[in-house]
């Protein structure tokens, strides 16, 4: 027995689900600004060498890369209103939640292109009498960043990936969407394929670009 | 302003805990498939027939390119209504991840066996061994122990996501935790200790992936060219 | 001896890195205008002794004194205190993201707060000085080690320092480049610049020095005029060191 496929189905509500998409990436330039502001700090508290500010940065690092983003998306949901009383939307719930997850991985991404740079380049840095902050700013970051870009590009893919996650929470990004049509128009083939297209669609581009930063990072080294 | 309150949990750790035996045949049945996959995948990719290649490609591109989440919702509910076949939820989730991850690992070991070391290989033969000696005792043993690293952070990876599968409500540790949240109304110590759990069980994974990264390193430092 | 107080003092200097003991009671005085140049086998500390003068590795126990203030202990504003000391590296000296003439024009202008007109007309000079005014808009992986190692004796000279410290520096270079920048450093001694120079490059320690210093083993075995101890060194260790060199004392 042969299914009737129903694409106009999926073509009719293909305009909500770019609504979502509109979300979703606003969620994802939001989420990465966030990671790359707080993803330094974190990364800068670890490698400061004190240990009061090591710590805490540590600890925070590895709660979000040891436990699944859906638990830390439902654990913020859920527990900031009821500890610090702040009751915020679905959507800076979830923005806070994924924001602290991209920083995770971003201080590893920092740490590993900041401690990159040769030790003889703070030395001679230090040796002109710059202080601590200037080398860092003038002399390590930059060259840090050059080979930061690749896998921060990657995070960003896999950022945009990881928004889906939200609609556990309801964020009216695409995959809620999606799930809402998907039920109300009883269709899910049709509709779960189409969103699953539009992902493709986006993200399949990025993969390549990322994939060429890789290459291009290697050949220069 | 009445949280914190770790002992209205503690009677119920062990419905917790029986979630954790779930979530771990999950992942290690999705990791096992994934495996496969990646063999498979990998190399069709290394084909000589120029289609083959092709569309090993595209079905690591289709399931890298799309979120988990998507893929889950698929394959339980849009997949049996191609196949005709329903899923339970078990197999849903251990098929998602297992293709998901088989993606990844394909990549994986397409780029280990395109990084062998030939040097070594040609050794091994100018010393008399026959290609399959060559291939088991030789360059499979270094070729593993430079991928293995990553194969087992992949396998963090796919066990943190197996969380997700809560969603079709596979009944492992995050839906317990959803469940008992809902049960005893204290949202902020279930999901605490949920995270806990997982933070106990994905952190001596990370150890040891720290480890097996030294290992690989010094593996590789061994045969670097003076 | 110097009437006067010496310029850079060194005193019961020691330095440990966990159970390594790399410098045992160090005592050095350098007069102004003195070109020290020190020897010995590796592993002897001489590069930590001079990592230590500017505390970019913290001494275990001494006091090192540069005209008459104390370098060591606490409270001490170190980023002022290395401006008065240049140090130059065995390699990586330069800053790959940044031109020659922006390399020696980096402190000037980060450190020292000079505009970029001031700091830019200070480099080109420095540049021209050792001889590359040519390749200031070179980066560094377009020139040679020796240029590089030349602009690295320019940047830290940028900071008109009032003693300059060389760790090695020609050790990574091919031979055929080793020249260039020697002559620079000579140059830079006649001038009456204060040096602190770590090398293997005897030629340069009989030329160019006021005082050789022999350490090994975190001590200094003997020191005195570059003669008396290429020549006629009193200890058995030095002679054998000299001799693995294949210095033939013409």
């Amino acid at each position: 027995m042969s299914y009737q496929w129903r694409f106009d189905v999926a073509v009719d509500n293909l305009p909500v689900l770019l609504e979502g998409l509109g979300h979703t990436l606003l969620l994802t330039a939001l989420a990465m600004a966030i990671g790359l502001v707080v993803g330094l700090a974190l990364a800068l508290m670890r490698l400061s060498g004190w240990r009061a500010l090591a710590l805490p940065a540590y600890l925070l690092v590895e709660t979000f890369r040891t436990t699944p983003l859906l638990v830390q998306i439902i654990w913020v949901y859920s527990v900031l209103p009821l500890t610090v009383g702040l009751t915020l939307s679905p959507f800076f719930s979830g923005l806070v939640a994924l924001g602290l997850n991209v920083a995770a991985f971003m201080s590893e991404i920092y740490r590993a292109g900041i401690t990159s740079v040769s030790a003889t380049q703070t030395h001679a840095a230090l040796a002109l009498g710059m202080t601590r902050s200037q080398v860092l700013r003038r002399i390590v970051l930059p060259q840090a960043l050059l080979r930061m870009v690749p896998p921060m590009a990657a995070t960003w893919v896999s950022l945009f990936k990881d928004t889906s996650v939200l609609a556990v929470i309801g964020v009216a990004e695409m995959m809620t969407q999606a799930r809402i049509i998907a039920s109300d128009t009883y269709r899910p083939l049709e509709i779960y394929t189409l969103v699953a297209v539009v992902y493709f669609v986006i993200t399949y581009p990025q993969s390549l670009g990322v994939d060429r930063l890789f290459a291009r990072n290697r050949v220069k080294e | 302003m009445d949280y914190w309150r770790f002992d209205t949990v503690l009677p119920h750790l062990g419905y917790l805990l029986a979630g954790v035996s779930m979530t771990i045949q999950v992942s290690l049945a999705a990791v096992t498939l994934a495996v496969a996959v990646g063999l498979v995948v990998a190399m069709l990719r290394l084909s000589s027939i120029a289609w083959v290649r092709a569309a090993a490609g595209l079905y690591v591109d289709i399931w890298r390119s799309t979120p988990t989440l998507a893929q889950l919702l698929w394959v339980f509910y849009a997949l049996p209504i191609l196949t005709g076949v329903p899923l339970s939820v078990f197999v849903a989730g251990t098929i998602t991840l297992g293709c998901h991850y088989g993606a990844y690992l394909a990549e994986i070991f397409r780029a280990g066996i395109l990084a062998l070391p030939t040097g070594q290989a040609q050794a091994a033969r100018a010393l008399g061994m026959t290609e399959p000696q060559v291939l088991r005792r030789i360059v499979l043993p270094q070729a593993v122990t430079i991928m293995l690293p990553t194969i087992a952070s992949q396998f963090i990876s796919l066990f943190k996501e197996s969380a997700l599968v809560s969603m079709i409500s596979l009944e492992e540790l995050m839906w317990h935790a959803q469940s008992l949240a809902g049960f005893t109304m204290r949202s902020v110590e279930v999901f605490t200790t949920t995270a806990l759990i997982y933070m106990a069980l994905t952190y001596p994974q990370t150890l040891l992936v720290n480890r097996l990264h030294r290992r690989a390193l010094a593996a590789q430092a061994g045969t670097a060219r003076p | 001896m110097a009437p006067a107080p010496p310029f850079l003092r060194v005193e019961q200097l020691h330095k440990r890195f966990g159970e390594l003991h790399v410098l045992r009671g160090i005592d050095l005085e350098v007069a102004r205008g003195d070109v020290v140049v020190v020897i010995g086998p590796s592993g002897s500390g001489k590069s930590s002794l001079l990592k230590c003068l500017n505390r970019l590795e913290e001494p275990s126990a001494g006091r090192i004194f540069l005209d008459g203030e104390e370098v060591t202990g606490a409270g001490v504003d170190l980023p002022r205190l290395r401006r008065r000391m240049g140090m130059v590296f065995q390699h990586l000296n330069l800053f790959p993201h940044m031109s020659a003439l922006e390399n020696v024009m980096e402190g000037p202008r980060t450190v020292l707060g000079l505009s970029r007109r001031e700091a830019e007309h200070g480099a080109r000079a420095l540049l021209d000085r050792v001889s590359l005014a040519d390749k200031a808009d070179a980066r560094p992986v377009e020139l040679s080690g020796g240029q590089q190692q030349r602009v690295a004796i320019a940047r830290a000279l940028a900071m008109e320092p009032a003693v300059m410290l060389f760790d090695e520096v020609t050790s990574a270079l091919d031979p055929e480049l080793v020249g260039e920048v020697l002559s620079v450093m000579k140059q830079l001694a006649d001038d009456g610049m204060t040096m602190l120079v770590v090398t293997h490059e005897m030629s340069f320690g009989r030329r160019v020095a006021d005082r050789v210093v022999m350490m090994d083993q975190g001590v200094i075995i003997e020191q005195g005029p570059p003669e008396r101890i290429f020549m006629r060194a009193e200890h058995e260790r030095t002679r054998r060191f000299l001799q693995q060199l294949a210095w033939d004392g013409d």
